[in-house]
């Protein structure tokens, strides 16, 4: 009798769909329009840490990089023209960094003489094994990076990702060190070579127009290029960086 | 989305509870919504109806088209014992006895209390969930960000470098847990509050029926 | 519910909404260039002890005030400046080099040869130089700025290094002396004087000590501005009765008469490229800021804001007026020439007389926030308000001429 009067009413089943559907879509705003806070977006700081503090991120011997940074720099002229006033004179500019490399140079030279052939062999297998504890140790660290952040190794096609966000923090800690600025919002565009022995190169695509911060940029990249991990894979790293002081410039 | 991706298993698994938890009570939102507004609009049309109606069983007839108000079920329930008391009235075949109407009305009202509890109960239903989410979800969010604020300075530990910005992307993570341990229980405590008031609404115009309709009985059926 | 949770892993998935092309790499805005001060060595002969401190602190001051770097006691910072002091007899040599340390190349490097008692004039100029090699435009720290002093009990003329160092006595009358300017050159000073009697205009040039009376006409002949050009003057004269802005030439002849009405109108103040001439007015009832051309035609109101706004003066490139703006108090504060973007720059104590370094970079102005009138120096944006003179005796009317 008291069944007859039931009715039969919806349970809550089909609320339940649109509730996850309105989640879904809130998610999806979310995810898209990047309202969460975002904290070095691609990369956790600590995992780079770990990074930079590697045995290996050494310069190695043998590589070009820091002989061809030292020759580089006699070659770059003071700037110290004669200023016209009166008790102003101009100082010779002195050859700082010229004595250091002469003395390398004497000394290869002599190496060379004495045993040119054995130390070649030698470096060779030297780098080699170098290259390979390296490659092994970058290997590590990437899948230790990889199984920290979450993320499922990534796709086929961001190979180069782990390194440029790399390279993106190291050039954020030297650009940290280096900033200075005169306009309001400098900006500078550049594109970075690292080539597989770790040395690194720029060339400036589009420069603030404030010499300040030009400056800082290249004091950046120069820093970054003291200790860096070279790419992985013994590939040359090519990629266009935008420097700019943080919250302002964004057109 | 970086951000969520790097929590640990613990801080995860405490966000899927919470999502289960906000999806559900948003569920049982739309699903008492839905279910509070038709039963207030089909009582309203169904009064209306029953205070212009000359005849309880022209009323019997047409109670499918208010099928979503509480009162049809009171009214169903109270003609229903009404028709059964008649009848054996009419099996006593004896027109000049009506001393019996009293238990009757009784009856009546007995049926009609039992209808209205009943239909408490369905109006009521699925509201403890509510209720538990909006008082553990920020308790089960804290949980996580406590879990993951502990990982996130083991981890610093781990690196030996204590520098703002290792130390706040872990905090910031873990944060995140109170965050939609919040956003999970704010619209359960405001649904849960709201459904409670309509719902009272309800039962005091369940009350009031069941005394209009035992009024009409006992005026019209009982001598 | 296995589906569900699924879809929420997929879309954790992180990149996959991240922008391709290029990597942004930023640094916090607030951030400055260290730079490290060495302690002077000894270049030859014997050093005074009290230059191997004086000139560390010298840079130390110029270099913070300029604004980008930080000064910084770590001996690895990117900048390093390392300077060599040598004295023999009354001569001094000192010999600077920045270093940048980063790049590894020298930035500047300058030999300076003088008096001893010139040595913070030869800092200076390296400071200035510093920041020539640096942002390619040179300091204003070797000008010198003039000020009306009232420390000997009248109001004099006096002139001094931009740090405060070095000040002297320009004028010394007994009368009153006001409103300084420099010309372009920065070897010349005019100002008013009431020594004859009458305020009057006179012109006086540095080196020489000469002077002449340029402007004595019946009346008021005051705030005296060079033109950029360095030809004309303009100043503010009352001889028809009140006062009104007039161009003479740099001798006191060829009057030109810009304003004509009944209010009164002073401080007048070229614009760079001299062709508009912004002075204060009270033709509306209060004193309000008015620009007008150099001859006197199209005359507009500027502030529209406060209701008693004085003193204007052109920054060097053009962009920004400094006013000084009363309310209960005087502050300072800037103005776009087209009317827009009127910002205050100071808070403390009562500020007036602003006028921009001849590089746009500073402005300096007088000040009683310590108690006292004392002169004061900020950035153009209004940071790093320093003070330079010491607040007692009234010191107002600060101007700032070009190295020399």
């Amino acid at each position: 009798m008291i069944n007859a009067l039931r009715r039969n009413y919806p349970g809550p089943g089909g609320m339940f769909v649109l509730s996850f559907i309105c989640h879904l879509v809130v998610f999806l705003v979310i995810a898209y329009w990047h309202i969460l806070p975002q904290f070095h977006e691609d990369e956790t700081p600590v995992t780079y840490v770990d990074m930079v503090t590697l045995p290996v991120a050494s310069p190695q011997s043998g590589t070009p990089a820091p002989s061809q940074q030292e020759s580089k720099a006699p070659a770059a002229p003071a700037p110290a023209p004669p200023a016209p006033a009166a008790p102003a004179m101009a100082l010779p500019t002195k050859p700082a960094a010229k004595a250091p490399t002469a003395k390398a140079k004497a000394e290869q030279q002599k190496e060379a003489a004495e045993a040119k052939a054995f130390n070649e062999r030698m470096a060779k297998m030297e780098q080699q094994a170098e290259d390979r504890r390296q490659a092994a140790a970058l290997d590590a660290l990437k899948k230790k990076g990889s199984s920290r952040t979450g993320m499922p190794g990534g796709k086929g096609t961001q190979a180069g990702s782990d390194y440029s966000s790399y390279l993106q923090s190291r050039l954020k800690d030297a650009l940290k060190e280096t900033m200075a600025m005169q306009a309001k919002a400098p900006q500078v565009m550049a594109t970075i070579t690292v080539s597989p022995d770790g040395y690194i190169d720029y060339h400036v695509e589009k420069p603030s127009g404030d010499p300040l911060f030009d400056d800082a940029v290249r004091r950046a990249v120069t820093l970054a290029g003291k200790t860096l991990v070279p790419p992985p894979n013994g590939a040359y790293f090519k990629r266009v960086f935008r420097f700019r002081p943080e919250g302002v410039g964004i057109k | 989305m970086g951000m969520l991706a790097s929590t640990g298993l613990v801080v995860k698994l405490v966000l899927m509870l919470l999502l289960y938890f906000s999806v559900v009570s948003w569920g049982i939102i739309f699903y008492k919504l839905l279910q509070v507004y038709r039963a207030n609009g089909a009582s309203e049309r169904f009064l209306e109806f029953f205070w212009k109606a000359k005849r309880f069983d022209a009323i019997s007839s047409q109670l499918d088209r208010f099928e979503h108000s509480p009162l049809t079920v009171l009214f169903q329930e109270g003609y229903g014992e009404l028709k059964r008391l008649q009848e054996k009235v009419e099996e006593k075949a004896d027109p000049n006895i009506v001393s019996t109407d009293l238990g009757g009305v009784d009856n009546i009202a007995r049926a009609l209390r039992r209808a209205t509890t009943s239909e408490i109960t369905r109006l009521e239903k699925y509201l403890t969930f509510l209720a538990t989410t909006g008082a553990t979800a920020p308790f089960v969010g804290l949980f996580g960000t406590v879990w993951g604020i502990m990982t996130a300075f083991e981890q610093i530990g781990k690196s030996g470098s204590a520098s703002l910005a290792v130390v706040a992307p872990g905090i910031a993570e873990a944060l995140i847990a109170t965050a939609i341990g919040l956003v999970a229980a704010i619209p359960a405590v405001m649904g849960y509050n709201h459904f409670q008031h309509k719902i009272k609404v309800l039962i005091s115009e369940m009350d009031s029926f069941s005394t209009e309709f035992l009024n009409i009985v006992q005026r019209n059926f009982g001598r | 519910m296995r589906t569900f949770f699924l879809l929420f892993f997929l879309l954790l998935a992180p990149r996959l909404f991240a922008a391709e092309g290029y990597i942004d790499v930023t640094a916090p805005v607030s951030g400055k260039l260290k730079l490290f001060i060495a302690p002077p060595a000894v270049l030859s002969g014997q050093a005074p002890a009290e230059t191997a401190k004086e000139l560390p602190e010298l840079f130390g001051f110029d270099l913070a005030i300029a604004g980008p770097f930080d000064i910084s006691a770590d001996a690895t910072s990117p900048l390093i400046l390392k300077s060599s002091v040598g004295v023999q007899g009354e001569t001094a040599t000192i010999e600077c080099r920045l270093v940048d340390q980063v790049l590894n190349r020298e930035v500047a490097a300058k030999r300076y040869t003088g008096r001893v008692k010139d040595l913070r004039r030869m800092g200076h100029a390296f400071s200035d130089e510093v920041l020539r090699a640096l942002t390619g435009q040179k300091g204003p720290f070797t000008g010198k700025i003039a000020y009306v002093s009232k420390v000997s009990g009248n109001k004099e003329i006096y002139i001094m290094d931009y740090d405060g160092h070095n000040a002297q006595r320009l004028s010394n009358n007994g009368s009153i002396n006001l409103y300084p300017d420099f010309a372009p050159s920065g070897k010349e000073v005019i100002y008013t004087s009431y020594k004859k009697g009458n305020p009057d205009l006179y012109r006086r040039e540095l080196f020489t000590g000469l002077e002449a009376r340029v402007s004595y006409r019946n009346g008021l002949n005051a705030m005296g501005v060079f033109s950029p050009d360095g030809n004309r003057i303009a100043l503010v004269l009352s001889k028809d009765g009140n006062s009104e802005i007039y161009v003479i030439s740099r001798d006191g002849k060829e009057l030109s008469r810009l304003t004509k009405n009944h209010a009164i109108d002073v401080s007048p103040a070229w614009s760079p490229d001299g062709s508009k001439i912004a002075f204060v007015s009270d033709r509306l009832g209060k004193p309000q800021i008015f620009v007008m051309n150099s001859d006197g035609s199209n005359a507009r109101r500027l502030t529209t804001s406060g209701s008693y706004n004085v003193t204007p003066r052109w920054s060097p490139k053009g962009d920004r007026i400094v006013y000084a703006r009363k309310e209960g108090a005087f502050q300072i504060y800037a103005i776009n020439p087209d009317g827009t973007q009127d910002t205050q720059l100071t808070s403390a104590g009562s500020n007036e007389h602003p006028r921009f370094s001849p590089d746009g970079r500073f402005i300096v102005f007088s000040s009683t926030r310590d108690g006292g009138e004392g002169l004061y120096l900020m950035r153009a944006d209004g940071s790093a308000q320093t003070r330079i003179s010491p607040n007692k005796g009234q010191n107002t009317h600060p101007t700032w001429s070009v190295n020399w």
